[in-house]
């Protein structure tokens, strides 16, 4: 089963080096982890980016960091478990990885547009608030890059059967939207709902996502 | 769908997650498919037929007698 693994540094090292090794990663990532939530919080509150160069040299030297320690604990876990891992599941969890990967610049894009704007975080993605067209052109092509490029990578690493419970998930999704949306606009002429708004819209298709989540768990699960 | 899938494995002595790992599927793609829950697709069908070396037929019984 496992002979497509090859050797790596990780195999060479005996169960104290494995141990030692394990607690300083650890350390290590439990602190720069630590400093990059910092460092982000910190730009949250103040509403503005730092103006000396050095804060960005330690900030993209934690964010290595981070990426150097999930590296050294994912080499020693295949060590320990090189059976563990089917061609499958390395490739499925790879694309995890890097699912999770483009979740980083993503949320630093949306940090930065809301920086350009003079707003914070929160205030730039949860209100309706205007925003200047370049933040509006910027965020449009950082959503659907990120949300393409996601499908993408998805539906070239899964199998058959979650294939399945995804187009299942989104089918149940969408008769969810399109029943909503004509309820919503009925019961509103009735006056028992406050008008739709985008605010609201939006709500509901966050309700949408949360259907196709719960279906697609279903039917992978089951 | 019917299908002789848990037989099949255990008379190789493979695990649930070994037979995946031949198929390239996930550990709950063959326990769904010996459920009964989930009914494959034709080109994974035809993989596990070439596996055990059987005809889709003999693999997967659709309950209609012929």
């Amino acid at each position: 089963m496992n002979s497509d693994v090859s050797p790596r540094w990780a195999d060479r090292l005996g169960t104290g080096s494995r141990t030692t090794l394990i607690i300083v990663a650890f350390i290590l990532g439990v602190f720069a982890i630590g400093m990059v939530g910092g460092f982000s919080y910190a730009v949250i509150e103040d509403g503005k980016l730092p103006t000396k160069p050095r804060t960005y040299l330690i900030f993209a030297a934690m964010v290595g960091l981070v990426a150097v320690v999930g590296w050294v604990l994912l080499s020693l876990f295949r060590s320990i478990h090189p059976e563990r891992l089917s061609r499958f599941d390395r490739r499925y969890w790879k694309m995890w990885a890097v699912m999770t990967g483009l979740s980083v610049p993503f949320g630093l894009g949306i940090l930065f547009l809301a920086l350009n704007e003079d707003a914070s975080f929160i205030s730039l993605v949860l209100s309706n608030s205007a925003i200047t067209p370049l933040t509006a052109i910027l965020g449009s092509i950082l959503l659907s890059a990120v949300l393409i490029v996601s499908m993408v990578i998805y539906f070239r690493a899964i199998d058959d059967h979650e294939e399945r419970a995804y187009l299942w998930g989104s089918n149940i999704a969408f008769h969810f939207l399109a029943l909503a949306f004509p309820l919503y606009w009925l019961l509103a002429r009735g006056s028992l709902v406050p008008t739709l708004t985008i605010g609201i819209a939006l709500l509901i298709i966050l309700f949408s996502c949360i259907v196709q989540a719960i279906v697609w768990a279903l039917f992978k699960f089951r | 769908m019917e299908n002789r899938l848990r037989v099949l494995r255990a008379e190789r002595g493979w695990s649930q997650a070994e037979l995946a790992g031949q198929l390239d599927v996930s550990r709950q793609a063959i326990n769904a498919i010996e459920t009964g829950k989930y009914d494959p697709s034709l080109p994974l069908a035809f993989k596990v037929a070439r596996l055990f070396e059987q005809s889709i037929e003999q693999i997967f019984l659709d309950g209609v007698e012929s």
